[in-house]
């Protein structure tokens, strides 16, 4: 049995702290819970069930003399015969926030026996009939062989041909010839002449800690829900990341997809707003309460959304989060989320962020504040806008550089280097052909690694994703 | 004198008089409710409390209360909607296309289908207005009116705005043409009751006719305005599911991207319409001693549209599993996989059970013209209704397109008390109509009585 | 009606196609028929009466033209000039999108429009 220290919580020190209680743990995506991880193999054994939505039921471990009461969840590339368990719950002297979660696993340690390492011997699970419902905000596993999702290749595959996924990417047949899917309109499409925001996201890069998460909580006033929230599935995370296992499984047996592999393999895909240029969920809202800025940005109104709810059912990325509840002023949420429900906590948010009410939608707004006070500031000192000024919350905490924001309109940055823009198009005028700047939403991208999720259905998204490419040389001179 | 045809079946049995026609119809306005009204009324009214209750809390508290979530933003509110919106259809259809092909057997059931109608349209309606997270300023911000804010006008480009206009207007003109039928009535009750003595009743009724004399030529204008609001609410209904039918089919959702549904939603409509008519009139007829006027054979003659639009509605079925497959389109596939064999399979199979074998069981004219058959089936053909909206709805979000964020749908005690709350408000409605109302066109059927009503020799 | 020297016949029916032969017999005696009431209507008779087709199709057709004229101009107004936005990266304005709102006010002034019609001219008042 290895003990660990919690991803969020750490020893216990940050138990109290909403904003990581309620930050899925990487690989679970579990929140607000204490939970034993146990292979699959040993949970079969034992006879505990735990679902796909994380119905479970509590076991009692004993080690050293000692025993706790844990939820158990089935952990897919746990080793038989291992068991995971987090410090820092069951806090007795805790705040409001931490009170009552989890059990105390430091009596189980003896006192040779330092943090982090494992008890080898003596460790007893026993299953109980309790059932418990542990609160993860995805409760599906794999991808579903999707590769307009996640493109994955390995480094010997990409060094032959950088361009595999371009050539596979789905294409459709157009008078005469196949072309890809967004090269084809049925209207000419606006032109941002100033700024074109928009942002790559490094999946080889992303290490799935979370730390963003929690930078665009605390920067955008995003509301905590608690445990019963999410198993609503109604957590408010602007910014969530998602995990994905592989699968052994045929892209075609659907069956067989669900189903993690036993050893899986993990991507990390950080999902947010995709800022689509041409957005389904603004053509939807009856009353313009979502709209699209001149430089590339998906707005949302609060003031005038009347919430029916159906830009959220029309996003593709399901980045979209409903006010269910008042959420902020209201006291059954109190422990969830002091900083909107006690006047000491109101003085942590964010003034340049106003706070949703009931009965809204809200959604990234790629720190819209941020990129108004440095236009602001740029003008103060009338200047243009300089690279590197604007940057968004969650490109500031992350702590490998996986996101990269900016103005693809500026071929200086830093974004319209990652992705090779082509700034310049070729015109036809008066029977010459001219190269024009690019103003357009089509941005000419170099990069073979740069794709956009789900290209085939024409959105245009402003986010472009790195494919993750895996080193898988050593295992193939193994083999 | 009396012309009766040996190739038309009799319309109206019992051998009526158009005397006949005045007292049965309206001794029901003008006596007091039996005790099966009663009885009915009441139990109406509690539903409604009930569901007025859980209105109200969702109201207070916030949509949170419905088992909605991230991903499922849509599930028994619009599927209601949808599925009341249906069944709305079938008073239309039968005053307004029947009326324009002169089929006469229309003319018992109009009135009830039409007194439906407004009440299933404002049943429907009800779920647009409680499914938005701010009903207080949406019911309002949704038209196109100056406001506040300048110039801020409306999504023109937005299905739901599409839908305002259409249920609204579906609303009114459906209410303005079943008022018009109407009025002749009111002013037989009118006459029937200064005859009678009655005063109050008199200028009630007076008021509600206005003041309606039967002269020739305002005949002839009435008939031309019926034919003319016929002519136009035909397309009107077919617009309307059709518009609904736009929430779905423009959307980017696999499963709701379907070119199909407008044809295949408003038959779904005529197809529930038709079984919710037969199943309040297999009642009306019952309580209200009315089995010479809705006779076998009307019952008859819907069922075989039943079977029609239940067996386009079950060919549409089959027509987006093919083309899913056809597409090869992966996520399109996958939606309608996962409708068959996914956590939603038992929805799936419910809706192919009740809506496309079971009204193949008319084809037998035993089945067709049995009551207890008849009312059975209507109930179950809306059942299976109701679980083609669902399995529409929350079977195609619940899994789209990024795994991540699948999930399930569980409905609370508010998500049903919404719906057991459109049940009350319907029957309530429905009960007070068939105590005020004449709930047979007493013009129409006097006009046929001659040539279609079985002759006492 | 003060006027002693002109005579009024009053004649009840009970068949509508007694009342239409009695009606043709008695215009073609050339007696002015002053009304026909009737519980229901009698097909025929209008044109028994001798009276000319009723012009509400024509009131019908001009609110209709009036609800699809107000439908397209008010929305390539609201969307194309007074506050362009940009919806889902479409063009500020497009005939297709337009055409559901279109067709349903044109189908709605057109009924409202012919029935406040018809009251009027029937002299159809509530008190």
């Amino acid at each position: 049995m290895v003990i660990y220290e919690s991803c969020a919580i750490g020893s216990g020190s940050q138990a109290n702290n909403p904003l990581l209680q309620e930050l899925p743990d990487p690989i679970t995506k579990a929140t607000w819970d204490h939970y034993v991880t146990i292979s699959l193999k040993d949970a079969e054994a034992l006879g505990i069930e735990n679902d796909a939505e994380g119905r479970t039921q509590l076991v009692t471990i004993t080690a050293n003399g000692k025993s706790v009461s844990v939820a158990a969840l089935v952990q897919p590339g746990q080793a038989p015969g291992t068991l995971g368990v987090a410090l820092g719950y069951g806090r007795t002297n805790v705040g409001l926030v931490g009170k009552g979660i989890g059990a105390n696993v430091y009596p189980l340690l003896t006192a040779g026996e330092s943090l982090g390492y494992s008890i080898t011997s003596g460790v007893k699970i026993e299953k109980t009939e309790t059932a418990f419902q542990i609160a993860q905000t995805q409760i599906h596993q794999t991808y579903m062989g999707r590769a307009n999702v996640v493109q994955e290749s390995i480094l010997s595959d990409y060094l032959s041909n950088p361009n595999e996924w371009n050539d596979k990417a789905p294409k459709i047949t157009s008078w005469d010839k196949k072309v890809p899917p967004g090269s084809l309109s049925m209207w000419k499409g606006h032109e941002y002449k100033n700024h074109h925001w928009g942002m790559a996201i490094d999946l080889n890069t992303c290490t799935g800690c979370g730390s963003c998460v929690v930078a665009c909580n605390v920067e955008n006033n995003v509301a905590l829900v608690g445990k019963e929230e999410v198993i609503n599935r109604r957590e408010m995370h602007w910014l969530r990341i998602d995990r994905y296992y592989s699968s052994e499984a045929d892209v075609e047996d659907y069956q067989g997809l669900e189903k993690a592999s036993d050893n899986p393999e993990v991507v990390f895909q950080p999902m947010l707003c995709q800022h689509c240029n041409n957005a389904p969920c603004e053509t939807v809202c009856p009353v313009a309460a979502t709209t699209h800025s001149t430089e590339g940005l998906n707005q949302m109104t609060y003031n005038r959304c009347i919430g029916t709810r159906y830009c959220a059912n029309n996003c593709p990325y399901k980045v979209r989060r409903f006010n269910w509840f008042k959420y902020h002023d209201n006291q059954k949420f109190l422990q969830a989320n002091p900083a909107m429900n006690t006047d000491l906590g109101r003085m942590v948010l964010n003034p340049d962020v106003t706070v949703r009410s009931r009965g809204v939608m809200e959604k990234c707004s790629f720190c819209a504040q941020r990129i108004q006070a440095g236009k602001l500031n740029a003008k103060k000192e009338r200047r243009p806008v300089q690279d590197g000024e604007v940057v968004t919350a969650c490109q500031a905490a992350c702590s490998t550089g996986a996101i990269v924001f900016g103005d693809m309109n500026d071929p200086e940055s830093k974004i319209s280097k990652l992705l090779e823009i082509d700034h310049y198009m070729e015109v036809e005028k008066d029977g010459k052909v001219e190269k024009v700047f690019n103003h357009t939403i089509d941005k000419k991208i170099g990069n073979p690694r740069a794709y956009r999720v789900l290209e085939e259905i024409g959105v245009k998204p402003n986010i472009f994703y790195l494919t993750k490419i895996r080193n898988k040389d050593k295992d193939s001179k193994n083999a | 004198m009396q012309a009766t045809s040996s190739v038309r079946e009799t319309l109206i049995t019992g051998g009526k008089t158009v005397r006949d026609v005045s007292e049965d119809i309206s001794r029901h306005v003008e006596n007091k409710p039996n005790r099966l009204w009663w009885i009915a009324f009441g139990f109406s009214l509690i539903l409604f409390g009930f569901g007025f209750y859980c209105l109200a809390a969702l109201l207070w508290d916030g949509i949170g209360l419905w088992g909605l979530n991230k991903t499922v933003g849509w599930a028994w509110d619009i599927t209601n909607f949808v599925w009341w919106v249906g069944i709305g259809h079938a008073g239309t259809l039968i005053s307004a296309i029947l009326l324009l092909f002169r089929q006469k057997w229309r003319m018992s059931i109009n009135r009830a289908a039409e007194a439906m109608t407004i009440f299933a349209v404002i049943c429907a309606a009800t779920f647009p207005l409680a499914h938005m997270g701010r009903l207080w300023l949406g019911f309002y911000w949704a038209l196109p009116l100056p406001n506040t804010w300048g110039s801020l006008w409306v999504n023109f480009n937005s299905p739901l705005l599409w839908d305002v206009f259409a249920i609204s207007t579906y609303f009114t003109v459906s209410l303005v043409f079943w008022y018009i039928g109407l009025i002749p009535d009111f002013a037989v009750i009118r006459d029937r009751a200064t005859r009678m003595g009655h005063k109050t009743r008199a200028a009630i009724y007076n008021a509600l006719s206005f003041g309606w004399d039967g002269a020739a030529k305002t005949w002839m204008r009435y008939e031309s305005v019926a034919l003319i609001l016929a002519g136009l609410s035909t397309p009107l209904v077919l617009s309307v599911h059709t518009i609904v039918s736009f929430d779905f089919a423009t959307s980017i959702v696999p499963g709701w991207h379907t070119t199909i549904f407008p044809p295949y939603f408003v038959a779904g409509a005529i197809f529930s319409g038709f079984a919710m008519v037969l199943t309040l009139l297999i009642v009306t007829r019952k309580v209200f001693k009315l089995e010479d006027y809705i006779t076998i054979y009307h019952i008859e003659l819907m069922n075989i549209i039943i079977i029609i639009t239940g067996s386009i509605v079950g060919i549409a079925y089959i027509t987006e599993f093919f083309v899913a497959w056809y597409g090869m389109v992966p996520a399109e596939f996958y939606a309608f996989y996962n409708r068959a064999t996914g956590p939603y399979w038992w929805a799936y199979w419910s809706m192919m059970t009740c809506n496309v074998i079971s009204p193949q069981l008319f084809w037998f004219k035993k089945i067709r013209t049995n009551i207890a058959a008849t009312f059975v089936l209507s109930i179950i053909v809306n059942i299976g209704m109701w679980f083609e909206r669902f399995v529409i709805i929350v079977t195609s979000i619940h899994r789209d397109y990024l795994p991540s964020s699948w999930s399930m749908f569980y409905p609370t005690i508010y998500d049903m008390g919404e719906y057991i709350f459109t049940f009350g408000l319907f029957f309530t409605a429905f009960f007070l109509f068939a105590k005020f109302f004449p709930v047979i066109n007493m013009a129409e059927v006097k006009s046929i009585i001659k040539s279609s009503s079985e002759q006492k020799h | 009606m003060s006027s002693t020297s002109e005579k009024f016949l009053v004649g009840i029916f009970d068949d509508e196609d007694i009342l239409l032969h009695g009606v043709e017999g008695v215009r073609g005696k050339g007696v002015k028929i002053h009304e026909v009431y009737s519980p229901f209507p009698v097909h025929g008779l209008d044109e028994a009466l001798g009276y000319k087709r009723t012009r509400l199709p024509i009131a019908a057709f001009l609110f209709g033209l009036t609800g699809t004229i107000l439908a397209v101009t008010m929305q390539f107004w609201m969307l194309g000039f007074d506050w362009p936005m940009i919806i889902g990266g479409k063009n500020f304005v497009s005939l297709p999108p337009f055409i559901p709102v279109i067709f349903e006010l044109t189908v709605l002034l057109s009924a409202l429009g012919m029935v406040a019609t018809f009251l009027i001219v029937s002299d159809m008042k509530a008190l």
